[in-house]
């Protein structure tokens, strides 16, 4: 699976946490910086191991715990139609 | 027969309103009075007509749409066009309809929103008080039920002056500062007597009702999520309308302090709230 932003999101980085503006449901919502930095990826597509290799190299923290922060990041989102997933 | 003729100022317009029908703009002056001049130049017209619309009955929603300067007036008891660039438009109240005047003024706040927009101020869901004494204006938002009819009756009891205790314009001025200005809609309190003209934003206070007075500052992408979601529109932005907003909202939280604004419903509110500046 590879996931990005939903394209309908309109958002913006302030100070390193985004706040993001679901167009079509006339939500807002924020993202804490860790977040924020993997939203930023999100503009191109990515793979779940691309994410956790990101998040285990700038936050120096073990696979295990940065796959799980991204699952859980991932899951959030898509749920929320924020991240969209597209099969490979 | 005696022609209906008054201006209205707003940012970036000062609209001649017009019409024949004598009712219509008795009811005008009624909802409007106090923000309208007879002698002012105008620099944009709306003329109205009033007759039965076959269907018409009450909807509560502004319905209209815009295509570029296009704006299509489409409620049921009210229907027109407003050109933005010609700065000229007409419309047909229905007058055999309760209510009948709210179609008007649904109309006139798309009309004045966009042309604000277009001069770089934009509409926000807030009340806005002046200070007595000085050219500065405060502003305390939140969604409906947070305390801005509140705060503007315990201001005005304080001898402070309300812009607006609903809604207001806001943007950047010439000198770099944040401004306000009122707009000729209000909400829920009687007050007719709002100040006039542009005050410079002291700070921006999020209400939420407490049984304590507390401010405390918001963080800057916290003070731009909570001010866009006071930047209210009567129709739907596509993502690059939505991100200039976002922009904006930026742009005014970066220049004026924010607060999260703790308060209870007593006349100390505004010593408080102006303790966060201190």
């Amino acid at each position: 699976m590879r996931y990005r932003q939903n394209r309908e999101i309109a958002w913006r980085a302030i100070e390193g946490e985004a706040v993001l503006f679901d167009t079509s449901r006339g939500m807002m919502r924020q993202l804490n910086p860790i977040a924020t930095a993997l939203w930023e990826r999100l503009e191109r597509e990515q793979t779940m191991g691309e994410l956790v290799a990101f998040v285990t190299a700038a936050y120096d923290v073990g696979e295990d715990r940065a796959r799980a922060d991204v699952e859980a990041f991932l899951s959030a989102l898509t749920e929320r139609s924020l991240v969209e997933a597209l099969p490979e | 027969m005696s022609s209906f003729r008054r201006v209205l100022v707003s940012p970036g317009v000062a609209l001649r309103l017009v019409t024949d029908d004598a009712a219509l703009g008795a009811k005008i002056e009624e909802r409007l009075g106090a923000h309208l001049a007879g002698d002012t130049p105008a620099d944009a017209e709306l003329v109205l007509d009033a007759s039965p619309i076959p269907g018409a009955k009450w909807d509560p929603e502004i319905l209209g749409r815009l295509d570029g300067d296009a704006l299509a007036i489409e409620q049921s008891g009210g229907r027109g066009a407003f050109d933005l660039a010609q700065r000229h438009g007409r419309m047909t109240v229905s007058t055999d309809v309760e209510w009948f005047h709210l179609y008007f003024e649904n109309a006139l706040r798309m009309i004045l929103v966009e042309l604000g927009e277009r001069a770089g101020m934009r509409i926000c869901h807030t009340a806005a008080i002046a200070d007595p004494e000085l050219p500065r204006a405060w502003l305390f938002h939140g969604p409906s039920g947070s305390g801005k009819t509140t705060s503007t009756e315990m201001a005005l009891a304080r001898g402070w002056r309300p812009i607006n205790d609903d809604l207001a314009f806001i943007g950047i001025g010439d000198d770099d500062r944040v401004v306000v200005q009122g707009c000729a809609f209000h909400g829920r309190t009687r007050i007719r007597d709002f100040a006039h003209g542009q005050f410079p934003v002291g700070g921006l206070f999020r209400l939420v009702q407490s049984d304590r007075h507390h401010a405390s500052p918001l963080p800057l992408p916290d003070a731009v999520r909570e001010l866009s979601r006071a930047l209210v529109s009567w129709r739907p932005r596509a993502k690059a309308e939505q991100e200039a907003l976002l922009d904006f909202a930026g742009e005014v939280c970066r220049r004026t302090p924010s607060f999260r604004f703790e308060f209870r419903k007593d006349a100390s509110f505004l010593e408080a709230a102006l303790d966060g500046l201190r």
